[in-house]
């Protein structure tokens, strides 16, 4: 079986770090680049930034032109994107084997050299205000946008990774433009390539594209640090809808904090399947739809969010009821031994799944690298199966407490609806 | 390329389950993708001539989810516990034409999984209380369902494509109104009608011994009689023939939410069946049009260069009967008009004077490849299988993916364009912040 242990790290003289992995499974390869920029590198009045940067990264450089590179991966076979976080933006290339330097050129190209026309910027504006507005149409997002903005009060992990309206509409294209200069430096960056090709050629085609990329000044995250939170705080998002929701959130450590493994088990233990507690004790007795239990892991201190869907005819207040007795049972009582072991066996099996594509192990050694460090990966197993149930009811007690806690409800209000049907000519 | 060129087998045992077993020993995993011809076409009045017999609309996805509820000796729980506390997973939900079965699995476990995966299939007791317990749950995700301008405008425009009493036309889940009517019996009824050997696929991928599975498939399904009594019908009376669709007039239907920050508009109109040999051109033409991000029509002009939408898209979905050919996008409310005609635009602009050379070269690679990558994973290796299987294109189709797509020349692109595209017959339906022109 293919582990993490056979990654190699190169680093190029101007800061970039590059982690490759041969795989020979199928003449795929997969390529990611991770840049430490998202969210909490933002400011009030920029927020979204770093997600519409992202956007523009796909509008074209002098060498891959608009019309070129929207043909580029997809032309030779391949599959691409990008995403925005809070922590990270990262973009990626999925290509056959043979085909892997066209990735390699464009991203090293488009790291510099994007060039934010003005008039793409304005196209992107409504775009990205159309996806806000998609967004909006979810009572899941705007009550979850609620309620991360009254869990924090100092640290820019308050606003979502999309960014607030007025933001989106008055950003400027020399904003956006000196944003991207700033952060997208090699000295900032991870790419990883992952596939079937030999690490010595592969390393001679990303020097090629690479290696001339100049520095630039290194990127702090922010100074702030979120103030401990000293009493429960509430709040509620009244909007026409069916069902009712409830979100909670715990501030818990960054992820690079031992914590972090007992919190995921208990996760595992409350959310995954249909023998978790949530299922057994909240969808199974009618009272969620689904319920999930998920700590971020993320750079600075961020949140354990509870969020359940109502059943039809369950109010948000009896909702919360059941999801806090679970929680204050996970502080109260332990886990039992059997419970902890089919968590384990559940983790290891997904571990195990995840290595069957290139793709997701190239985004799981990116995505640790940027956050702790990729070796995370090689300790991982060893770390979750060393956990106890006094460790997780450690966990629970100093984190899932009521002062630590933001109660959100999603308050369905009656719909006006109107429809209509009729025979016309549309267009 | 390792999976691709695996020796893959087929065998069907006695009673008739069909296995394809293909061995790839990179990774300790195997999945396990099939179906079981029992889907919602089998709903309503078409399964039998007596009313009385009919099994109201939902009830093929009932059964199907309500396999994993309960057997003669096993309870929820237990199927839960065997096969989530060893890391594995099984799904089974019910779609329009069969049950969807995908299994993951460690191979180390492989004997667990299918002993509980072969007793959910042969042996459900659909315990009252389990109905019951899924019954409301329908009821919530349908109110959910009720709330999202996506659902209702994809539901809406099914509906107008496809007339009440075509198969497609209902929702795989049924109504409000039929679920209610659903009773135990019915339940019972239609698994024992269904679910039988000769109606059962299952390809299993991954780090097994071929003629191992063969024999442990043998040993856990051998056993599964077709002969039922004399009631049983054969497998020429169960199949069903999906009428073909009439085009109709231009139809809009708008569900008014003006608490929405966005509409979702979907429109289209019939596709084609799978077995159509222009089924491959079409897919191609598709990708042009709307079927892909980069080098798709829809997504550059219509977001990228109009700045309409955030999501817009085409698709088919060929089927036993004509899928639909559906596109869409999520728009500003204010924009949805020039969006409609934006995207009826585009398909005009190919029906009538076709795709490029250039367009339909970027379409074969992006196809070709994709379909590539696809095969990286036991359970895409599989599921290329079980669709295959399903529609009749050969054990070999995977191989042969290339070449089929390499030879679809720009004249035959064209050409079904023009055959199939029906822009003056659109059906349409918006739902969202936006309300009909009383004016029209």
């Amino acid at each position: 079986m293919s582990s993490f242990s056979t990654v190699t790290t190169h680093q190029l003289e101007n800061g970039l770090k590059v982690l490759t992995k041969e795989v020979h499974a199928t003449p795929v390869a997969s390529l990611y680049i991770w840049y430490r920029v998202g969210a909490r590198n933002e400011r009030p009045g920029l927020t979204g930034i770093s997600h519409w940067v992202e956007h523009m990264l796909f509008k074209g450089t002098e060498k891959f032109p608009k019309e070129t590179i929207k043909r580029v991966i997809e032309g030779n076979g391949g599959k691409w994107n990008g995403f925005t976080s809070m922590d990270y933006t990262a973009y990626y290339e999925v290509l056959p084997a043979d085909k892997i330097e066209v990735g390699l050129a464009l991203e090293a190209d488009r790291m510099q050299n994007s060039i934010f026309d003005p008039e793409e910027v304005e196209n992107e504006r409504t775009v990205i205000l159309s996806e806000r507005a998609g967004a909006e149409n979810s009572p899941q997002f705007a009550l979850r946008e609620e309620v991360q903005a009254t869990a924090y009060k100092a640290h820019p992990y308050q606003w979502g990774i999309i960014g607030w309206n007025s933001d989106l509409q008055t950003m400027t294209r020399d904003d956006l433009y000196s944003y991207y200069q700033r952060c997208y430096v090699p000295n900032n960056a991870t790419l990883v390539v992952v596939g079937d090709f030999t690490t010595d050629r592969l390393m001679e085609q990303v020097n090629a594209h690479y290696l001339h990329l100049p520095a630039g000044q290194p990127i702090t995250g922010p100074t702030t640090v979120e103030p401990p939170q000293r009493g429960e705080r509430r709040v509620t998002v009244r909007k026409e809808g069916q069902l009712a929701y409830v979100s909670i959130a715990y501030h818990i450590p960054p992820a690079s904090d031992a914590d972090l493994y007992p919190l995921d088990v208990l996760s595992t233990i409350t959310s995954s399947g249909k023998i978790s507690r949530f299922y057994r004790e909240l969808v199974d007795r009618q009272i969620a739809t689904s319920a999930y239990l998920s700590p971020t892991f993320s750079k600075d201190a961020g949140l354990a969010w509870v969020t359940a869907e109502a059943c039809a005819d369950i109010s948000a207040e009896q909702l919360e009821v059941s999801l806090l007795e679970q929680m204050d049972r996970l502080q109260n009582d332990p886990v039992s031994e059997e419970e902890l072991r089919r968590a384990i066996r559940q983790t290891e099996a997904q571990f195990i799944f995840a290595m069957d594509s290139v793709s997701s192990q190239a985004a799981q050694i990116g995505y640790y690298e940027t956050l702790v460090s990729y070796n995370y990966l090689n300790t991982y197993l060893e770390q979750i199966g060393s956990v106890t149930p006094s460790q997780l009811q450690d966990a629970a007690q100093k984190y899932f407490g009521a002062d630590n806690r933001t109660v959100g409800h999603f308050i369905p209000l009656p719909q006006e609806i109107g429809s209509s049907t009729g025979f016309t000519e549309v267009a | 390329m390792a999976q691709i060129n695996q020796v893959r087998t087929r065998r069907q045992l006695s009673n008739g389950v069909t296995l394809i077993i293909q061995e790839n020993h990179f990774n300790p995993t195997a999945s396990i993708v099939g179906y079981l011809k029992a889907g919602s076409i089998y709903d309503g009045t078409l399964l039998s001539n007596s009313e009385q017999n009919s099994p109201p609309l939902g009830t093929a996805d009932f059964v199907a989810e309500m396999l994993m509820n309960g057997t003669t000796t096993r309870t929820w729980q237990q199927i839960a516990g065997e096969v989530e506390s060893v890391g594995a997973t099984i799904d089974i939900w019910g779609q329009r034409e069969t049950i969807g079965i995908v299994s993951d699995l460690l191979v180390r476990d492989f004997d667990t999984v299918l002993d509980v995966l072969q007793d959910v299939l042969r042996n459900p007791n659909f315990p009252v209380e389990q109905i019951d317990k899924h019954r409301y749950q329908l009821h919530s995700t349908f109110m959910a369902w009720e709330d999202d301008t996506y659902s209702i405008a994809s539901r809406m425009l099914r509906e107008l494509v496809y007339p009440e009493g075509h198969p497609y036309h209902h929702r795989v889940q049924g109504t409000e109104d039929s679920i209610n009517q659903i009773t135990q019996q019915m339940l019972i009824d239609f698994h024992q009608r269904l679910y039988r050997p000769d109606r059962l696929v299952l390809v299993i991928t991954g780090d097994v011994d071929t003629n191992q599975v063969i024999s442990k498939m043998d040993d856990v399904f051998g056993d599964w009689s077709v002969d039922l009594g004399s009631e049983t019908e054969s497998a020429a009376d169960l199949s069903i023939r999906i009428p073909e669709v009439v085009l109709s007039k231009p139809t809009k239907q708008i569900r008014s939410m003006m608490d929405k920050s966005q509409a979702d508009i979907a429109l289209g109109h019939k596709g084609v069946t799978r077995s159509n040999p222009d089924c491959e051109a079409l897919y191609l033409m598709n990708q042009v049009l709307g079927g892909s991000a980069g080098i798709a029509r829809l997504f550059n002009r219509v977001r990228d260069i109009q700045g309409l939408a955030y999501s817009v898209w085409s698709s088919l979905a060929p089927a036993t009967g004509e899928g639909a050919f559906t596109a869409g996008a999520g728009v500003d409310p204010k924009n949805v008009d020039r969006a409609v005609e934006s995207i009826l635009q585009e398909i005009r602009s190919i029906k009538d004077q076709g795709i490029t050379a250039e367009e339909l070269s970027d379409a074969q690679n992006l196809t070709v490849g994709n379909f590539v990558l696809t095969l990286e994973t036991n359970k895409g290796v599989a599921s290329a299988l079980s669709i295959a299987q399903l529609h009749n294109l050969g054990l070999d189709y995977i191989d042969r993916h290339e070449e089929i797509y390499r030879q679809i020349t720009l004249d035959q692109v064209n050409a079904v364009a023009q055959k199939y595209l029906f822009p003056d017959q659109i059906c349409l339906a918006i739902a969202g912040p936006y309300q009909a022109d009383t004016t029209t």
